[in-house]
C-alpha cells in the first residue's frame, strides 16, 4: 500500500494512517503514520513527522520521530528535533535541532531522570544535561518557579521575621561551607598542603552562581 | 499514472490540491481540488467538495462535485451532493442524491 504525493500537490492538514508515503509536494501539517516515509528532493513538510522509517531528502520544519530509524540524505534539511533508535545523516545534510539516538521512541514523553538536582550548574553532569535538550531545561524551570512561588508566599506571611530567618540561614550555610573547606580539601586539588588549607578556610567562600531565583544553590 | 496517489490506508485530515492528476483510494476529510483529472477509487471516502477537470467517481463523496469537462459516476459510486459539469454520466449501480447543473455556456 504505497502512496505518492505529487510534486504539485499541497496538503493543508494532517496525514495519518498506514502505508508507505513518498512526499514530492508540500504538506502543511503533521504526518503520523505506520509505515515508511520518503520526503523527496522538492518535498516539504511543515510539521512534525512520526513514522516507522523516515528518509529525508527534502525540507522538514518540525520534529522527526522514527520508530525504527531516520536517514537524512545529503540534500535533506531538517529544522527540528530528531529521535530514533538509529539515525543516519549524510555529509552535506543540514540539520538544526536536538538529536536523540539509540533508545526506544514511544509516543509518550521520556521519563525524567530520578537524580535531578535543582539548577546549580557544576560538575560532570552539566555537559550531559545540556545535550539532553530543551525538555530537561523546561522541567527545571517549572520546578524553580514552584520554589519561587513558595518563597514569595512565605515572605508575604510575616515580613521582618522571615528576613531574619533568611539571614540566619545564610550565615549558617556560609559557616557550614567554610567548615567543610577546612575539614576536607577541595576534590580538584589533592596536592594542597595543610597550611594552605587553613588559610583558604578564613576567606569567604565564593557564591556558586545560580541561574534560577529561589533555588538552593549552596547544597553540595 | 496519476501524479498523486493516496492509497487506501491513508487519511488526510484537511484539504488536498494539486495541478496534476489524482488517484484517491483513502479517506480525505476535506476538499479535493485539481486542475487535471481526479479518479476516486471504490474504497475512497471524501467528505467535502471535489473540483477538477474530469472526475471519475467509484467511491463515496459527501459533497459537491464540480468539473470543467465531465463527471462520470461509475458502478459502486455513492454521491450525496450536487454536480456541476457540462457532461455527466451515471453508470448502472451508481448511487446519487443531489442536483445536476449542466449549463451549456460555462463562463470559466
Amino acid at each position: 500500500m504505497s502512496s505518492v504525493l505529487g510534486a504539485t500537490a499541497v496538503v493543508i492538514g494532517n496525514i495519518r494512517g498506514e502505508g508507505d508515503l513518498e512526499i514530492r509536494g508540500k504538506v502543511q501539517g503533521d504526518v503520523h503514520t505506520r509505515g515508511r516515509i520518503l520526503i523527496a528532493d522538492q518535498g516539504q513538510v511543515l510539521g512534525s513527522i512520526d513514522a516507522t522509517q523516515i528518509t529525508v531528502a527534502g525540507l522538514v520544519r518540525g520534529n522527526v520521530n522514527g520508530q525504527d530509524g531516520i536517514q537524512v540524505e545529503a540534500s535533506g534539511q531538517i529544522e527540528g528535533d530528531l529521535a530514533a533508535p538509529r539515525v543516519g545523516i549524510e555529509a552535506g545534510a543540514r540539520v538544526r535541532g536536538s538529536l536523540r539516538t539509540g533508545m526506544e521512541v514511544s509516543g509518550k514523553q521520556p521519563p525524567e531522570p530520578a537524580d535531578e538536582e535543582p539548577a546549580s550548574l557544576g560538575g560532570p553532569k552539566a555537559s550531559t544535561r545540556l545535550i539532553e535538550g530543551k525538555k530537561q531545561l523546561s522541567v527545571k524551570e517549572s520546578r524553580s518557579t514552584g520554589q519561587a512561588v513558595d518563597e514569595s508566599q512565605a515572605e508575604a506571611e510575616d515580613g521582618p521575621s522571615y528576613e531574619k530567618k533568611r539571614r540566619r540561614k545564610r550565615k549558617a550555610s556560609r559557616k557550614k561551607s567554610e567548615a567543610s573547606a577546612t575539614n576536607s580539601p577541595p576534590s580538584g586539588e589533592p596536592t594542597e598542603s595543610p597550611g594552605q588549607n587553613v588559610g583558604a578556610g578564613h576567606s569567604p567562600q565564593p557564591m556558586i552562581p545560580t541561574f534560577v531565583k529561589g533555588a538552593k544553590g549552596h547544597r553540595r | 499514472m496519476a501524479e498523486t496517489i493516496i492509497s487506501s490506508g491513508l487519511i488526510i485530515d484537511g484539504n488536498l490540491q494539486s495541478d496534476g492528476s489524482l488517484r484517491l483510494e483513502g479517506r480525505i476529510e476535506g476538499c479535493v481540488d485539481s486542475n487535471s483529472s481526479i479518479e476516486i477509487g471504490p474504497g475512497a471516502h471524501i467528505t467535502s467538495d471535489v473540483a477538477g477537470k474530469r472526475v471519475a467517481l467509484a467511491g463515496s463523496v459527501a459533497g459537491n462535485v464540480d468539473a470543467r469537462e465531465r463527471v462520470d459516476l461509475l458502478a459502486g459510486a455513492r454521491l450525496t451532493g450536487d454536480v456541476r459539469a457540462p457532461r455527466f454520466t451515471i453508470a448502472d449501480g451508481a448511487n446519487f442524491r443531489g442536483k445536476v447543473d449542466m449549463e451549456v455556456n460555462r463562463g470559466d
